[in-house]
């Protein structure tokens, strides 16, 4: 006599359930009775049925087909058992970056996850170590080696030192002028500058007058004439 | 279609869409057993449109597996700015593109062969375009059922059987229904739930054999 009533009370609350997911079909239910469903579903295959079933019913009816797939109530299953393990992932939603943020592109591939290291965290550093070095290494090699544009600067250095050194030689600490340093002492051999001395010819104009002599003794004068 | 149908089926399906921005907001809030609803909803759907594109039946259903799993995780990223099912159709049309490129075949699906505007997402043209993993049993299953959806249907009573299609066909709310059959709200969806269940009596046995009984 118990047995039968808690049968028929079973029986009861899930047609009430199964009316109630009739609605919520509909889009006819409030939010409040929602958690009675969600309950009732996860319990009760017949319920889990009924949703499937009120659907089919309705594209049948709109469509005048069903489709051919068949139902699977096992897949049902099997996802059930993956999404469990994202339980952990369901609690950490505000923190992380997932993919579908446009779903037309979505990367479904990518998520990221601030706060967890990456598995290839490891493999990534060495490579960012291994690149940096060959960099550095072709940056000195290039200096050395005087590509263009290193030895274009090497000049330029040169030539500023070459200028800026007689402005430092006048200017002392203070700014104040001071005498340029002796030049330096070169030794040379009497008898050469003897030698080089007596080889030198007597005037300014070239023994052997050449093109630059003709040009240069040149008058106008008998043309005014 | 005339305009007041098309308005009539929209507001049918805004129902629908309610209804999954409900489930949305519950599995959100903690309760993942929501998200098994709207599994149990769109698993049919999802398999379809795979499956134009995969012939393998154990990689189509692998590929929707994947696609619920990735609506999952990106879930909280749903604004309801668009239908779920809108959204849910192209994150299962990225999963299997993805896949397919990586397997080096060329996905045949693209986002451009098909609208997925309005009420197309709920209706779109599932009788010209068969799936390629259709075999003469899967048609000929859907075929029984859909006999039996219709005997049902001719063998409810009149009550029942308007409202039904008030809801289901002309897409009316409980409200409009309620006054087109002069009856309180409350009459009309007690009517609809009988007439569903009913119907889906006679469909239940077809789809618990289909299934294994494994529901």
């Amino acid at each position: 006599m118990v047995m039968a009533g808690t049968d028929s009370q079973l029986a009861s609350a899930s047609r009430d359930a199964q009316e109630a997911l009739s609605a919520l079909a509909d889009g006819e239910l409030s939010s409040e009775v929602l958690s009675d469903i969600t309950e009732q579903t996860a319990q009760s295959g017949d319920v889990r049925l009924s949703w499937y079933s009120y659907h089919l019913v309705g594209d049948v009816l709109r469509t005048g087909l069903s489709l051919s797939h068949p139902a699977d109530a096992a897949m049902l299953g099997r996802l059930r058992s993956r999404l469990s393990q994202e339980e952990r992932y369901a609690h950490s939603l505000d923190t992380t970056e997932s993919i579908a943020s446009d779903p037309i592109n979505t990367g479904l591939e990518v998520e990221l996850h601030p706060g967890k290291a990456a598995a290839n965290d490891a493999r990534f550093s060495w490579r960012l170590a291994g690149g940096v070095a060959c960099l550095l290494l072709v940056a000195s090699l290039g200096w050395q080696m005087g590509l263009p544009w290193a030895q274009h600067a090497r000049d330029a250095q040169l030539a500023g030192a070459t200028r800026a050194a007689p402005v430092t030689a006048l200017r002392g600490s203070s700014g104040s002028a001071v005498a340029p340093q002796a030049p330096p002492t070169q030794l040379r051999d009497p008898k050469l500058d003897a030698v080089l001395q007596a080889q030198r010819p007597p005037t300014s104009v070239p023994a052997s007058p050449g093109a630059a002599g003709l040009v240069r003794n040149a008058t106008f004068e008998g043309v005014r004439r | 279609m005339k305009a007041d149908e098309k308005h009539e089926t929209a507001n049918a399906l805004k129902g629908g869409d309610h209804a999954d921005s409900l489930l949305v907001q519950r599995t959100l809030a903690g309760d993942t057993r929501a998200f098994d609803l709207l599994v149990i909803k769109y698993q049919r759907r999802i398999q379809r449109l795979i499956g134009r594109s995969v012939r393998d039946a154990g990689l189509v259903e692998d590929l929707t597996q994947e696609a619920f799993i990735s609506a999952y995780r990106a879930l909280h990223q749903f604004r309801g700015e668009a239908q779920f099912f809108t959204w849910l159709y192209r994150i299962a049309i990225n999963t299997a593109k993805k896949r397919l490129m990586a397997m080096n075949r060329h996905p045949e699906i693209t986002e451009s062969s098909r609208p997925l505007t309005g009420e197309m997402d709920e209706t779109f043209s599932r009788n010209t375009e068969p799936s390629s993993d259709e075999t003469p049993e899967t048609v000929l299953a859907a075929k029984e059922i859909a006999l039996a959806v219709d005997a049902a249907v001719q063998a409810l009573p009149e009550d029942l059987r308007q409202a039904l299609l008030l809801r289901e066909v002309e897409g009316l709310t409980y409200e409009d229904i309620a006054v087109k059959m002069n009856c309180p709200v409350g009459t009309v969806r007690s009517r609809i739930f009988r007439a569903r269940d009913a119907v889906s009596g006679r469909i239940r046995p077809l789809l618990e054999r289909q299934a294994g009984g494994r529901w």
